[in-house]
């Protein structure tokens, strides 16, 4: 579904990404776990055309995104729920859902169903519907961005971190999200520090060191490296 | 229901009001709150929905005063045929300005339209032929409609209270329409809008344009109220002065035009009585207002609905910035 062929990604003269391949299958939930400034937003940047890499493709069922701009990449089905997720603060929830859904033009009946949808999976939601998105706590916005990335009836769902400042309970139930979403038939590809979420929910895993893909394999493949539970998954592994 | 009573009595204030006022000076302040109002509008739509600081906004008042004023003197056509081609010209101008400079950010963007509003200036200083050069252009008609003639103070009122209804309608509409929800998430996050599949680029030129649409009309109405345009009553003072009306009014508030433009006309109209110190106290009356009402007059004016109706929100209004006093 999507394959991402050597890309190579430049901030300035700063490579940030080195001959960088991955694929994501359909159907598939696959991670990619790197420590800070490993480079992991910034594929996602690259995938979403943020940003534009200066060699290599990025192809989405046989087509290369990287000619494409922004808004026709989410046109294509891929909808991404960003670092810090990036709620618009003062629209509020039911507006901010809706926002997530700007490239279904027509589709009244579709976009009312998955409204309906993205509020029984995080039910918090339909309770704050007409409050400002900036009243939400942490964890609530988080469901919000992946909520409205939802509403884009996405065919792969781009996650950056979603368990960045959550706490172990509610990061447990966002993983579990992820798990339904997957199961509705949407891929999700899910970048992480959290290494031990990511890994134990992920159909496949590529670890990611200084701008270049380092290792791969299942899930449980990673989890059972030693390397991997020295460097990423610490003590607790361990012990 | 209680909206509708409140509507009703203030059309009927503002059918009486010329009436109150016997002075034809009175008359004149309460016209150029309107042609304000209408600017305040267009400002609004640009700086307090996209969040792209205009300080050349009198440019494009001007365009549509010129071709107002051009249009009926060379080629005598009647006011109506006046508005809309200034109209389209005030447009088409914001399309041509904002593809190029609405791709800057910030405070670039800003002095981006300061040197367009200069360059408007030299323009209409020195295309003699068709502007008059400083002497300007002179014996514009009044605006008449079918034939009726606007030429007095009061009749041009009821006229200008009819345009702005109409305008304010369409700008009201257009901001609590599903678009106008799209504008605030340009406005509020422009990378996270642009991955919702919003242009954001287009959004900002298309309401650019139309923002420097309603300037042209103000400008249309101006020449054919005053029957005289020069190049001196569109410098980027002029701008700024439409900026304070927003930021006053509050940017980014329905009704944000409409206080902004009453407050900035009475202050400006008593302040002629101190002369050589009118600016000076301007400045610090202005300085000490945004002190005191940093989200505007339209700020203070939520706060005290929520605390009337909905003692909630107040809390909501703090997170979004929206304060009594800082
Ligand atoms: N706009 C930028 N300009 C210059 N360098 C950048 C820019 N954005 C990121 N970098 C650098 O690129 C490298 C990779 O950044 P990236 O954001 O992809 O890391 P990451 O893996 O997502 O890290 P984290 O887990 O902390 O989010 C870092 O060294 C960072 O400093
Ligand atoms: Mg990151």
């Amino acid at each position: 579904m999507l394959k991402i062929n050597k890309i190579n990604v430049f901030y300035g003269n700063l490579q940030v990404l080195r001959d960088v391949s991955l694929n994501i299958n359909k159907g598939e939930v696959v991670a990619m776990i790197g420590a800070n400034g490993a480079g992991k937003t910034t594929i996602i940047k690259t995938i979403s055309g943020i940003l534009k890499p200066s060699s290599g493709e990025v192809l989405f069922e046989g087509e290369d995104l990287t000619k494409l701009k922004i808004p026709k990449i989410t046109g294509k089905g891929i909808a991404q729920c960003p670092e810090g997720r990036r709620i618009f603060p003062q629209l509020t929830v039911e507006e901010n859902l809706l926002m997530g859904s700007y490239t279904r033009n027509g589709d009244k009946a579709g976009k009312t169903k998955d409204y309906e949808w993205v509020n029984s999976l995080f039910p918090i939601l339909a309770e704050r519907r007409k409050q400002p998105a900036v009243t939400l706590s942490g964890g609530e916005q988080q469901m919000l961005a992946m909520g409205r990335a939802l509403m884009a009836k996405p065919k792969l769902m781009l996650l950056d971190e979603p368990s960045m400042g959550l706490a172990p309970m509610l990061v447990k139930s966002i993983y579990d999200i992820v798990k339904t979403i997957n199961a509705e038939g949407i891929s999700v590809f899910v970048v992480e520090q959290n290494a031990f979420m990511a890994l134990n929910h992920s159909d496949r895993a590529y670890v990611l060191e200084s701008g270049k893909i380092v290792l791969s394999g299942t899930g449980k493949e990673l989890l059972d490296n030693s390397e991997i539970k020295n460097f990423y998954l610490g003590k607790k592994v361990e012990s | 229901m209680k909206k509708n009573i409140s509507l009703a009595i203030l059309a009927i204030v503002l059918l009486v009001l010329p009436l109150l006022f016997q002075s034809r000076y009175t008359q004149h302040i309460l016209n150029m709150i309107l042609i304000y109002v209408m600017l305040g509008i267009s400002v609004n739509l640009i700086f307090g929905y996209i969040g792209a600081l205009t300080l050349g906004q009198a440019a494009f008042f001007g365009i549509g005063a010129y071709t107002a004023a051009i249009i009926s003197t060379k080629l005598g056509l009647s006011f109506l045929p006046c508005v809309l081609c200034s109209a389209v010209m005030g447009c088409l101008a914001g399309f041509i300005i904002g593809i190029p400079t609405l791709r800057l950010k910030g405070p670039y963007f800003a002095i981006a339209t300061i040197g367009l509003n200069n360059i408007i200036c030299i323009i209409f200083l020195n295309w003699e032929h068709l502007t008059g050069g400083a002497v300007g252009i002179s014996g514009i008609p009044y605006a008449s409609i079918l034939g009726l003639q606007f030429d007095t103070e009061r009749k041009v009122y009821f006229l200008l209270l009819v345009s702005v209804f109409l305008i304010f309608l369409l700008y009201r509409n257009m901001i609590s329409s599903h678009y106008g929800k799209v504008m605030i998430a340009v406005r509020d996050n422009e990378l996270a809008a642009s991955a919702m599949g919003i242009d954001t680029a287009k959004v900002k030129v298309i309401v650019l344009a139309i923002s420097t649409t309603i300037a042209a009309i103000a400008g249309a109405y101006y020449a054919h109220i005053t029957n005289y345009v020069a190049p001196d009553a569109f410098p980027v003072m002029e701008s700024i002065t439409f900026l304070i009306i927003i930021v006053l009014g509050g940017a980014g508030f329905k009704y944000g035009p409409i206080y902004g433009a009453v407050v900035v006309v009475i202050l400006n109209e008593y302040l002629q009585y101190f002369e050589q110190f009118n600016m000076l106290i301007y400045g610090v009356l202005i300085m000490i207002l945004l002190l005191f009402l940093p989200s505007g007059i339209a700020g203070i004016v939520e706060i005290a609905k929520a605390k009337y109706y909905e003692k909630k929100k107040i809390y909501y209004l703090k997170e979004v910035g929206i304060d009594e006093m800082k």
